[in-house]
């Protein structure tokens, strides 16, 4: 069922027994793995059903550090959170990720791949993917014959793709027809408070843009409004713990990572065309995989490296495959393509590499490519892990949003960890390619010897993490192996911001496993009485 | 072997390397550039000097035929063995590394 928060009485008072703070692909997914149980589930959504000015205001923010995107661009704050306009690429974890490594500071998940494997098999259709496959299938699916990388050195490594699964789309209607589920929207949350102690949490305040305000109680609370938010609201519930709540060791917003993606360099090659078409994404049934290269864990550990993948793009001054794409969009979407007689002209003039993009598609299954002769560059972009840094994080600013709660500020941070990783593997790279006689490879300038800082068109992946970072130890971590936070008995966190370390894959997988396996944890506490 | 006869056999390893990488060389005077990485690379590391001149009485030994076969395998070797260097950005196999530095210095 779905309320508008603004259509109850000033001061009501909901109770349940599991309250889920923020409704995008983290509180979504529990909510969905709760439906049919005995448990009563409150969701908490700041948005409506869809996109509006001014709430999407109150993800405003500074950013203090390297730069980055305006806070309020980089989510979205409705139902379904960013999953409305994610592109649904996506990836598992690999075993390094969650290993303890001696050359990267506070690394090391609490439990093993092992323990997430049985809750991403759960996750994979709930993010429109299908079953789990190895290299081999897949190259062979694609139809390409890979180049034969030294294994020992570099190895291949799949983004698996979807047509992205906007959850609040997607999920909407079961949502809405579940008995034991409530989705509360334009309930913005801003506190929560606990007892006096500081052992539990009591409620979850609740305000709207008419005024209202309301108050929840339940018996366990979940945070799930994505890695700035969580910590922002807890950094703000300062209500009884004067530096924020579950933040009595001061790590609560620290460790904020990202993937940061920029080019690396560039291949000089008498063969451009060969690299381009191995590493374009393909089909596989519904699903497109993508190639990228990253280093294999036991090289990562000889060069004190970082887990980071590279992908292979290129730069063309020929237009017909754009004008393919665009064509071909339009007229799935039933309309006339914008721009037609120029666009006309574009595929006339590139009559040959149009009707061999059409071939390949009709024949092979195969992507388009370029036409050999346009192509002016091929560069490696790499989506990089970061090396958790505490001083890289979300404080709070004096300013506040328009309902009162102060903004977060971002000083986002890199180190020298970072950006050796991105300098050992384009070696290896360069290295490989030139053993495979593909060609020379050359650093961007921000990366070759004496380069001292990061190249200025550096960007992230829109993939925010570690805020609320998962530790045994409440001197490292925020939450617990159980995501449950150091400290409160009844307080759990949901999404990216629980990652002690990022891999290089984007994130929205792996916080849907998660988030499965917190609510199991949250039903056996709730059917045991714990 | 005289140094203008050294030149001239290098420039011929300049034309093996380039044939042995696909690749095409962004200069117009492929010596000229050989020379140009070489001065880089020795100023990058300054410890590599002693190494380019022994590489350099190799390569004196190897003589104007075996010039270009010597760089050729070793660079091969080197690739094989993950032995790359970079200079100005472009990773290199060593031996190459070091037939430009010896060029630079001769
Ligand atoms: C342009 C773009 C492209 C992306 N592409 C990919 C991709 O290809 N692959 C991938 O894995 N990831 C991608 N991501 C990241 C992905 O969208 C996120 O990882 C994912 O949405 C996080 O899910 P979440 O539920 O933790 O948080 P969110 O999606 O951020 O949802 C949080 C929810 O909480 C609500 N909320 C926030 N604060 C409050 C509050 N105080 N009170 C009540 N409700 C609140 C919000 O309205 C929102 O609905 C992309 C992101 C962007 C922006």
């Amino acid at each position: 069922m779905f309320i508008d928060l603004r259509t109850l009485d000033d001061g009501s008072v909901l109770e349940a027994d599991i309250c889920i703070v923020g409704a995008g692909p983290a509180g979504i997914s529990m909510a969905r793995s709760l439906i049919g149980t005995s448990i009563d589930v409150l969701v908490i959504e700041s948005g409506d059903m869809d996109y509006d000015d001014a709430t999407q205001a109150l993800y405003r923010g500074e950013s203090v550090g390297v730069p980055y995107f305006g806070l309020e661009d980089a989510r979205l704050r409705f139902f379904g959170g960013s999953s409305n306009h994610w592109d649904n690429w996506c990836g598992e974890f690999q075993p390094i990720d969650f290993q303890q490594r001696s050359w990267v500071p506070f690394s090391g998940w609490p439990f093993g791949p092992e323990e997430l494997e049985p809750w991403y098999d759960l996750a994979r259709p709930i993010c429109s993917l299908g079953p789990r496959r190895k290299n081999a299938e897949i190259w062979d699916k694609l139809n390409v014959e890979p180049i034969v990388l030294d294994e020992s050195r570099l190895k291949f490594h799949f983004w698996e793709i979807a047509t992205p699964t906007r959850f609040g789309e997607v999920y909407r209607e079961e949502l809405r027809k579940a008995p034991n589920i409530r989705v509360l929207l334009n309930a913005n949350a801003t506190e929560v408070v606990s007892d006096a102690a500081a052992h539990k949490v009591e409620s979850v305040e609740l305000v709207t843009f008419n005024g209202h305000k309301a108050r929840v109680k339940a018996r366990h609370f979940v945070l799930a409004c994505g890695a700035i938010e969580n910590a922002r609201l807890m950094l703000a519930s300062d209500r009884i713990e004067p530096h924020g709540i579950g933040n009595r060791r001061d790590v609560v917003g620290r460790f904020f990572m990202e993937h940061p993606r920029d080019r690396i360099g560039s291949l000089a090659t008498s063969d451009p065309f060969h690299l381009i078409d191995m590493f374009r994404p393909g089909w596989f049934g519904e699903h497109v995989f993508c190639p990228s290269i990253t280093v294999p864990a036991e090289k990562t550990k000889a060069e004190q490296i970082l887990n980071t993948r590279l992908q292979l793009l290129y730069v063309t001054d020929e237009t017909s495959m754009a004008t393919m794409r665009r064509f071909a969009q339009s007229i799935e979407a039933g309309r006339v393509p914008d721009r037609l007689a120029e666009g006309l002209w574009d595929l006339i003039q590139g009559t040959d590499i149009t009707a061999y993009n059409l071939y390949r598609r009709a024949v092979h299954n195969r992507p388009m490519v370029p036409k050999p002769d346009g192509v002016q560059q091929v560069y490696f972009l790499c989506q990089a892990e970061q090396a958790p840094n505490p001083d890289s994080r979300i404080t709070l600013s004096d300013r506040r949003d328009a309902l009162g709660s102060r903004l977060p500020v971002l000083d986002w941070r890199l180190g020298e960890l970072d950006k050796r990783t991105l300098q050992v593997q384009g070696k290896l790279l360069g290295g490989e390619l030139a053993r495979l006689g593909l060609g020379l490879f050359q650093f961007d300038p921000w990366l070759r010897e004496g380069g001292t800082s990061w190249s200025p068109s550096m960007v992230g992946g829109y993939h925010q993490m570690g805020t609320t970072r998962m530790s045994d130890d409440e001197r490292t971590g925020v939450v617990d192996a159980d995501c449950k936070v150091h400290g409160l008995d009844n307080l759990y966190v949901a999404g990216s911001s629980v990652y002690p370390t990022g891999s290089n894959i984007n994130p929205t997988l792996t916080l849907v496993a998660l988030a499965l396996r917190l609510c199991d944890h949250l039903k056996q506490r709730i059917t045991e009485r714990v | 072997m005289r140094r203008r006869h050294f030149l001239k056999a290098l420039a011929a390893v300049t034309a093996a390397a380039a044939a042995g990488l696909p690749v095409v060389f962004p200069a117009r005077d492929p010596l000229e550039a050989m020379r140009a990485l070489g001065r880089t690379y020795l100023e990058l590391h300054p410890e590599e000097a002693s190494a380019a001149r022994a590489w350099q009485v190799s390569l004196a030994e190897a003589g104007e035929t075996g010039m270009r076969g010597h760089t050729a395998r070793h660079a091969r070797l080197d690739l094989e063995d993950g032995e790359v260097v970079t200079v100005d950005g472009w990773v290199l196999p060593r031996s190459l590394a070091l037939t430009c530095s010896a060029l630079a210095l001769a």
